[in-house]
Formats: C-alpha cells, sequence, structure tokens
C-alpha cells in the first residue's frame, strides 16, 4: 500500500535517498509537499483578493480562517499581535494540512514523526521566551521563573521542558497510532472500518492541531501577559516593588 | 531512537520558511483585504449616515418653508379678506350716501311742492272767501248798508287834510267850468246829497257844479270824480285792500309755522315706504 510498511513507526525510516548525515526521507517529502500545496493554494486565492462586499468563496474560506484565529488568538492571549496569529496560525494550519492529507492514499502525514513535532515543540519552546522577551525584556522575562520564589526556578525550567516533551510526543503519538491504526485496520478488513477508523483519524487530526496550536498560543500569553497582569495590580500601590527589582 | 536530528533540523527550517511564506501570501493580504473591506464599509456607512442627516436637514428645512407659506398665505388671505370687507363697506357707505342724497332732494322738492300747493290752497281759500263775502255783501246790500257807505264817504272827505283838498281843487282852477260827477249805485238821499254839495261849495270851489249818477258797476260804494281826480270808498276796493293784507300775513307765518310739521309728515311716509 504506502510507502510504510507496518514495522516502520515513523516515515522517517522511509529513506529515498541519503549522504553521509543527510537523509531524504519521507516525512521531508511530504512536508515539501505539504507547504507547496499551502503556499500554492495561497497565493493563488490571494491573488485575486478584493476589499468588496462580494467576495469569492475562496477568499471566503481564508478570511473565516484567518478572522476565527485571530479571534482565538485575541481571547486567549488578551492582544491582537500580528506576530502571534503568524506563528500560532502556522502551527494550526500546518498541523491541520499534515494531518487531513491522510485520506489520500499513499501518503503519510509528516506530523507521524517524532522529528517533526519534536522541531514544532522546539519551535515553541524557543518562541516563548521570544515572545516573552519581546515584551517584557530579557530581565522581565527570566524574573518570572523565580517567581513566586528562587527555589522554584529548577521546576519552572523542568515545567518548561516537560510541556515541550508533552507537545511533541502527544502530537506524534495521536497520529502516528492513528496511521497505524487504520494501515492494521486496512490489512485485517479492507472494507468499510477503514473508513470509519480515517474518519476518526480526521477528526483526532483537526483536534489534535486545535490542541498544539492552543497551547503554544497559552505558553505565549503566559510569557506575555504576565507583565500585563503586573502592571495592572502595580498600577496603583506598587512604587517601592518596582523599583526594587530595577535596583537590584 | 525515534528522532533524526537531521529531519528535525530541516522541519525547523521548513517551518521557518513555510511562516514567512503565508506571512507573506496568506495573513498579510488576507488582513489588508478585510482591513480595507472594514475601512469601505464604515467610510460607506459613514457616508449614508451623513447622506440622512442632510436629508433630514433638508426635510426639517423643507418643513419650515411650507410653514412659513403656510402663514405667509394665511396672513394674504386675511389681508384680502380685510380689503375686500372695507372695500364693501365703502361700497355700502357710498351706496347709502347716495341713496340718502337722493332722498333728501326728494324731501326738499317734495316739501317744495308741498309749500307751494299749501300757499297755492291758502291764497285760492282766502280770495275764494272774500268773492264769497263780497258777493254776500253785495247782494244782501239794503238802503241802511248805502246809507252807512255814504255816510263813510262824508266823513271821509270831510277828514281830508289841506294837501289831499288842494288836490282835488287844483283840478277845476285850470278849467273853470269844472263838474263834480258823484258816481252810486243806488240813489244817494238827497239830504246827503245838499251835505255832499254844501262841503264841495264850501271846500274846493264856490261855483262847483255837482252831478249825481246812477252806476251799477260800482256795487256798493260811491265815487267822487272832479276832472280826472278821485275819491272813492267801495266794498270792492275795501276787500280787495283786506284780501291784499290777509296773504301778506299768511305769506309772513305760514311757511315759518306749516314747514316743520309738514316735514315731519313727509318723513314719516318716507319711513313707512322703506319698512314695506
Amino acid at each position: 500500500m504506502g510507502p510504510m510498511d507496518l514495522k516502520q513507526i515513523s516515515p522517517d525510516q522511509v529513506v529515498f535517498w541519503e549522504w553521509k548525515f543527510i537523509s531524504l526521507n519521507a516525512t521531508l517529502l511530504f512536508t515539501w509537499i505539504v507547504m507547496a500545496l499551502m503556499v500554492v493554494a495561497a497565493w493563488l486565492i490571494t491573488r485575486n483578493l478584493t476589499s468588496d462586499t462580494r467576495i469569492s468563496r475562496w477568499q471566503n474560506l481564508l478570511e473565516v480562517l484567518v478572522e476565527n484565529m485571530r479571534n482565538e488568538i485575541r481571547e486567549i492571549g488578551r492582544e491582537d499581535s500580528r506576530s502571534h496569529l503568524v506563528f500560532v496560525g502556522t502551527l494550526f494550519l500546518f498541523i491541520l494540512v499534515c494531518n487531513l492529507l491522510q485520506v489520500v492514499p499513499g501518503y503519510v502525514p509528516p506530523t507521524a514523526s517524532l522529528s517533526t513535532t519534536a522541531a514544532l515543540a522546539i519551535a515553541v519552546f524557543v518562541s516563548v521566551p521570544f515572545f516573552g522577551i519581546l515584551s517584557r525584556g530579557f530581565r522581565g522575562y527570566f524574573t518570572q521563573y523565580l517567581r513566586p520564589s528562587p527555589l522554584m526556578l529548577p521546576f519552572n525550567v523542568l515545567g518548561e521542558l516537560s510541556r515541550t516533551l508533552a507537545l511533541a510526543v502527544r502530537l506524534f503519538g495521536n497520529i502516528m497510532s492513528g496511521t497505524k491504526v487504520a494501515a492494521i485496520l486496512v490489512a485485517l478488513a479492507p472494507l468499510f472500518f477503514p473508513i470509519v477508523m480515517h474518519l476518526l483519524g480526521l477528526l483526532t487530526g483537526v483536534i489534535q492541531a486545535y490542541i498544539f496550536s492552543v497551547l503554544a498560543m497559552v505558553y505565549i500569553a503566559s510569557a506575555t501577559r504576565a507583565r500585563a497582569e503586573r502592571e495592572q495590580q502595580g498600577a496603583g500601590s506598587t512604587k517601592p516593588r518596582k523599583g526594587r527589582p530595577s535596583g537590584g | 531512537m525515534l528522532i533524526n536530528w537531521f529531519t528535525m533540523g530541516a522541519q525547523l527550517l521548513n517551518f521557518l520558511v513555510l511562516m514567512v511564506l503565508l506571512k507573506k501570501f496568506l495573513y498579510d493580504r488576507i488582513i489588508r483585504a478585510m482591513d480595507e473591506r472594514e475601512k469601505k464599509i464604515a467610510s460607506q456607512l459613514e457616508e449614508a449616515d451623513r447622506k440622512r442627516q442632510s436629508a433630514d436637514a433638508r426635510q426639517e428645512e423643507i418643513a419650515a418653508e411650507k410653514k412659513e407659506l403656510d402663514k405667509t398665505r394665511e396672513t394674504l388671505l386675511a389681508e384680502a379678506r380685510e380689503a375686500a370687507r372695507k372695500e364693501k363697506e365703502a361700497l355700502q357707505e357710498e351706496a347709502r350716501q347716495a341713496v340718502d342724497a337722493l332722498r333728501q332732494r326728494w324731501v326738499d322738492a317734495l316739501e317744495q311742492e308741498k309749500e307751494a300747493f299749501g300757499k297755492r290752497i291758502r291764497e285760492s281759500a282766502a280770495r275764494q272767501v272774500f268773492a264769497v263775502a263780497q258777493k254776500a255783501l253785495e247782494e244782501m246790500a239794503g238802503e241802511t248798508l248805502q246809507d252807512r257807505v255814504v255816510e263813510r264817504f262824508i266823513r271821509r272827505i270831510q277828514a281830508m287834510d289841506e294837501t289831499e283838498k288842494q288836490a282835488l281843487s287844483q283840478a277845476p282852477a285850470a278849467e273853470p267850468a269844472a263838474v263834480a260827477v258823484v258816481r252810486s249805485a243806488r240813489a244817494v238821499p238827497a239830504e246827503k246829497q245838499r251835505e255832499i254839495t254844501q262841503w264841495l261849495t264850501r271846500e274846493i270851489h264856490p261855483d262847483l257844479d255837482v252831478e249825481y249818477q246812477p252806476e251799477e258797476a260800482l256795487g256798493v260804494g260811491i265815487e267822487l270824480r272832479i276832472s280826472g281826480k278821485k275819491v272813492s270808498w267801495t266794498l270792492h276796493q275795501y276787500l280787495e285792500e283786506l284780501e291784499e293784507r290777509v296773504l301778506e300775513a299768511l305769506d309772513e307765518e305760514g311757511p315759518g309755522r306749516a314747514a316743520p310739521e309738514t316735514g315731519r309728515d313727509h318723513r314719516d311716509n318716507f319711513e313707512a315706504e322703506e319698512d314695506s
């Protein structure tokens, strides 16, 4: 059936070409295909955008997607940030398209590879301090690891790491298992049941894309929003408290 | 190991590239289009609002203009009505004056006519009265009356003053053979004849020849003629004098007393005519 057999857990193991440590495997191939599809579709649709009140269905689809993502991000992050939209929205759309293309025979979702999910989790892991520092400053961001007391530093750091790991493994496990179950069922009962499992896989894929991106947004928001909350608290009576960290 | 480190790094890079491409081709363009549409709709709404406001203002303006027009029309109508009323009153007044003038003229004419008629009536009545009186007196005249006339005549000539006597005596002087003629309807009694002749020869001329002639036309009365000069007393003459004096008296006091009464009568008549 597909390029993978049942014993291969990750599409990384399907290697088309290899030179030293550089290998062109199924994960990268399908990722590029997905990327190409997304970019070409976006380009085709946004080529003829109109600001009129009558718009094409494709434009309407993209506007609905973008508008809803903006609303979700605004609700979670309490601010309307274009960079948040670009990062979290791309995460969501990429994972969503990767997962939905499961219905295409012979396709293996790149998200079924732990390398891909780890890469995305690392992107989130890096983007959290990136956006945090961008909005709160270097010191402001890192002092939050010392709260409520410096003793909590190791736990905070561990928390960062573990949640990144959880992100990666959750997505990988769900998608990989989904594809595996579908493949096994196709082998056992080629009629009817694979369709049900595919439907389940589509549902899981959409849910996982949503969970991954919402969690990423929550992490980013917690890194950036702490400042806003403290500013709200300190608006009245926290002058000495504000002076201490800047003095030390 | 499930993680291929190269693949992971490549996927990280792929993700970054995808992010950049989608930002360029998807997010920026879509958001720009949406913002533009939003702005457009907002401006259209604003435009619509402005138009509505201007329409409202125009409507108010038109309503105010209409009100003003109504007011002006009312004023004009009221003025026209007032003018018509005044014109009517003026015309009525004019007509009334014209009618009054006509009536006055008619009343005056009527009054004059009535006065003249009254005067004619009075004069004719007086004349009739005297005519009847004269006729009656003449028919009833007897010896006694004639005697009284002669007696009165004698007293008259006896009472003459010098100038009258002179006037009578002048005439025979120019004409020596003068004759004094005494005429009367009935013959003068002899003793009265003697008395008259005696007075004439004594007072006028001693040679005067006195003749007595009957004259029917004289009626009750007696006449003395001495060559053209005449002294007489007749009932006819007496009544004429009396009549003249009566008519004079009537003319003097008649209109003064009669005019108001006749005037009132006219007015009453006129008003009675108006009522009917």
